[in-house]
C-alpha cells in the first residue's frame, strides 16, 4: 500500500527559467521503506527531500502522504503535520548552539500540549535508547561530530513520527561513525519508521533497500 | 521545554539587545511617570488651595477709571478726582451677615502707590495676620509688624531696595521699620509693601477701603450666598477670584498638554528602538526560525515567541521606567513648587507596566510576523 506518492512533481525556482530542480518526479513510496536518494551534485536531492518535507511547495504534481494532499492544506495545518509525521535530520545537523542535548531533543515537543516533566521523561528516553544517557546537559559543541549526529536524531524521532528525512546524515563524518549512524537508522526502520535518506556514500546502502537516482532533476532508475 | 523557555533563553542570551530594549523603555516610561506624577500634584495641590482657601469674592468700588490691578482684579487708583473708596462702614454690615452667608475670612484692604527711589510701587494696608491665613503660602523672614509703623516687604522689592529685616524705610515723610521679608513668590506679592491696614489709612489719606477679599466656606449653596452678597452690597463691584484659580489652572492645563505631547513623542521613539532592534534579532536568527518552522513550530509560534521576547524586556523596562520616573519627579518637584507631594502610586505602577508591555508587543509584531513569514526552506539554506 503506498503511503507517499509524489505526483509528476517538477520544480522550478526561478519563476518563467527553463531550469529545472525536479523535473516530472513520480515516486510511490511504502510503510517501512529505507530509501537511499543518490546522485551527483545539483541532481536535486535535496529538493526532492524538502518537498518530501513539506517545507517546499512543487511548482507542479502533488505530494500524497498517508492520503493527505499536504501542500493543500492551509499554512499552520502544514506545520501541524511536519510536526505530526515528519522528523528532520539536516545536513550539519542544525542543533540549536545555545540549547542543551537534551533541550535540543525537546524542542519539538515545545508546542505539544504536555507536561514539561513528560517532555523531559521523553527526551531522555530517546536519547538513552541512541546511548547519549550521559551526555544529556552537554551543549553541541562540546559533543563529537558523531554524537551531535545522534542528538539531531533523537529530535527527528523524540514525537514519533513514522517519516525520517535524512539529507547526507553522514557526509560530514568519518567512516566509522558514519557507520554507527546508519545502524541507528537501520534500528528506527525495523522498529517500523519510513526512512529516506539523501547521501553521497556508497557503504551507506548496505541497509537500505531502495536506492533512488537522480540525475538533473529525473529519476533514472 | 515550552515556548516560554525559548523566550528565556533568548532573552538571557542576546543581552545587549535586551538591555537596549530595556533602557529604551526604561527612559520613555519614565519621561512619562515624571511628567504625569508631576502634573497629577499639581493638580492636587490646587485643589488642595481651593479647599483649604474657600472661595475668594472681592469686593471693589465701581468706578470706570482704573490703573491698577490687584489680586486679579482691577483697582482704580486714588489719585482720580472721581475715585469712590470703599465706606469702612461695610464691614460692619459683612460682619453682621458673615454666619448667615457662609462668610469665612473678612480681609479689608487699603492699596495705595506709594514711590520708593522714583518708582511707583503698591503699599498694602491689611490686617497682616488674617492675611497670612488667607494666603498660607505667604512666608517670611524676619518678624511680623506688631507697631503701625512696620511692615513686611516684598521678596523682590527688599532685593532691590537691598533692604533686610530691621532696615528702615521712608515713605512720604514717615520713618517705617521693616519687620520682614516676604519669601518669593513669584507672583505681585513680591514687589508689594504689606503694611498694617491703620497705616495705609494713614498714608492714603483716606478711610475708605479699596478692596476687601471675602473668603467663602466651600457650600453648596455658594452661588446663592454670593447673590445674596451682591445684593447686600448694591454699589460695590462683587468679583468672585474663581479666575485666579483658573488661570493657574491654565498654567497647568497648558503644562498637561505639553507632557502628553512629549510623553507620545518619547513613547514613540521608544516603540522604534524596539523595532528596530526586534528586527536585527530576526535577521540574526534567520537560521533558527527555519529550524522552528522545520519540526512544526507554526507561524503564531514564531509571532508569539518574538513579541513575548519584546514584551517581557520592555516589561522591565516599564519597571524600572516607573521607579526612575517617580525618583525624578521627587527630584524636580522642589524645583516647580515647594510642598508637592509625589507619591509612589501602585495604580500607575500597573498602568506603566501594562503601557510598556503592550508597546514591546505592538512594536513587535512587525518584526513577529517578518520571522513567521520566512519561508523555511530558505531559512534552512541560510549558514
Ligand atoms: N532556493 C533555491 N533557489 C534557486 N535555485 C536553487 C535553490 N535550491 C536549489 N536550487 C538549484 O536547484 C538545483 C538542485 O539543487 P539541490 O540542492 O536539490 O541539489 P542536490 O542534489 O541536493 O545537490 P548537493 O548534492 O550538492 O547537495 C541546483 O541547480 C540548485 O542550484
Ligand atoms: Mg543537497
Amino acid at each position: 500500500m503506498t503511503f507517499i506518492a509524489v505526483n509528476n512533481v517538477s520544480k522550478k525556482y526561478e519563476i518563467g527559467s527553463e531550469l529545472k530542480a525536479l523535473d516530472n518526479v513520480t515516486l510511490k513510496i511504502n510503510q517501512g521503506e529505507f530509501i537511499a536518494i543518490m546522485g551527483p551534485s545539483g541532481s536535486g536531492k535535496s529538493t526532492l527531500l524538502s518537498i518530501l518535507g513539506v517545507l517546499n511547495p512543487p511548482t507542479e504534481g502533488n505530494l500524497i502522504i498517508d492520503d493527505i494532499d499536504v501542500f493543500k492544506l492551509a499554512n499552520e495545518k502544514q506545520a501541524d503535520f511536519r510536526r505530526e509525521y515528519l522528523g528532520f535530520i539536516f545536513q550539519q545537523f542544525k542543533l540549536l548552539p545555545y540549547l542543551t542535548a537534551v533541550e535540543n531533543v525537546m524542542l519539538p515537543l515545545t508546542v505539544a500540549q504536555i507536561s514539561k516533566k513528560e517532555k523531559l521523561q521523553m527526551a531522555e528516553k530517546v536519547l538513552a535508547k541512541i546511548g547519549l544517557e550521559s551526555k544529556l546537559h552537554r551543549l553541541p559543541h562540546q559533543l563529537s561530530g558523531g554524537e551531535q549526529g545522534r542528538v539531531a536524531i533523537a529530535r527527528a524521532i523524540v514525537n514519533q513520527p513514522p517519516i525520517i528525512l535524512a539529507d547526507e546524515p553522514t557526509g560530514s563524518l568519518d567512516t566509522k561513525t558514519g557507520q554507527e549512524i546508519i545502524e541507528i537508522f537501520k534500528a528506527l526502520n525495523e522498529d517500523g519508521h519510513t526512512i529516506l535518506m539523501v547521501t553521497h556514500n556508497k557503504e551507506n546502502l548496505e541497509h537500505v533497500k531502495r536506492t533512488v537516482l537522480i540525475r538533473d532533476g529525473k529519476i533514472v532508475n | 521545554m515550552g515556548l516560554w523557555d525559548i523566550v528565556i533563553n533568548n532573552l538571557k542570551r542576546r543581552k545587549g539587545k535586551v538591555l537596549f530594549i530595556i533602557a529604551g523603555i526604561t527612559i520613555g516610561i519614565a519621561t512619562v511617570v515624571t511628567l504625569f506624577s508631576l502634573t497629577t500634584s499639581m493638580n492636587n495641590k490646587m485643589a488642595e488651595d481651593l479647599e483649604e482657601i474657600g472661595t475668594k469674592v472681592l469686593l471693589a468700588p465701581q468706578s470706570e477709571k482704573t490703573s491698577f490691578t490687584y489680586g486679579g482684579i482691577t483697582v482704580a487708583q486714588d489719585v482720580a478726582f472721581d475715585i469712590k473708596k470703599i465706606p469702612r462702614d461695610i464691614l460692619v454690615l459683612l460682619e453682621a451677615r458673615s454666619e448667615e452667608l457662609n462668610i469665612k475670612y473678612i480681609a479689608p484692604k487699603i492699596v495705595h502707590e506709594v514711590y520708593l527711589d522714583g518708582k511707583s510701587n503698591l503699599l498694602v494696608g491689611a490686617n497682616i495676620n488674617s492675611e497670612l491665613k488667607l494666603k498660607p503660602w505667604l512666608k517670611y523672614s524676619g518678624s511680623l509688624p506688631d507697631s503701625e509703623n512696620e511692615v513686611l516687604l516684598g521678596n523682590s522689592l527688599a532685593e532691590q531696595l537691598a533692604k533686610k529685616p530691621g532696615d528702615s524705610l521712608i515713605i512720604s515723610n514717615s520713618n517705617l521699620t521693616i519687620a520682614g521679608v516676604l519669601d518669593e513668590t513669584g507672583v505681585q506679592e513680591d514687589n508689594i509693601i504689606l503694611a498694617p491696614l491703620v497705616l495705609a489709612e494713614s498714608l492714603s489719606g483716606d478711610a475708605g477701603l479699596s478692596l476687601v477679599e471675602l473668603v467663602f466656606n466651600n457650600s453648596p449653596n455658594l452661588d446663592a450666598d454670593i447673590n445674596s452678597l451682591k445684593a447686600l452690597v448694591p454699589d460695590v463691584k462683587v468679583t468672585t477670584v474663581r479666575e485666579v484659580m483658573e488661570s493657574r489652572k491654565e498654567v497647568i492645563d497648558r503644562y498637561e498638554n505639553f507632557a502628553f505631547l512629549v510623553s507620545v513623542i518619547v513613547l514613540l521613539i521608544a516603540g522604534l528602538i524596539v523595532v528596530t532592534t526586534m528586527l536585527g534579532a530576526v535577521n540574526e536568527r534567520i537560521k533558527e526560525i527555519g529550524i522552528f518552522r522545520a519540526i512544526g513550530f507554526r507561524k503564531k509560534d514564531i509571532i508569539y515567541i518574538i513579541t513575548l521576547e519584546a514584551a517581557v524586556a520592555c516589561g522591565v523596562g516599564g519597571f524600572f521606567g516607573y521607579v526612575l520616573g517617580v525618583l525624578a519627579a521627587k527630584g524636580a518637584a522642589p524645583l516647580i513648587e515647594t510642598e508637592l507631594l509625589i507619591g509612589w502610586n501602585p495604580g500607575l505602577f500597573l498602568i506603566m507596566i501594562t503601557m510598556a508591555v503592550i508597546i514591546g508587543l505592538i512594536a513587535s509584531l512587525l518584526p513577529a510576523v517578518k520571522a513567521a513569514q520566512l519561508d523555511p526552506q530558505d531559512a534552512l539554506r541560510y549558514l
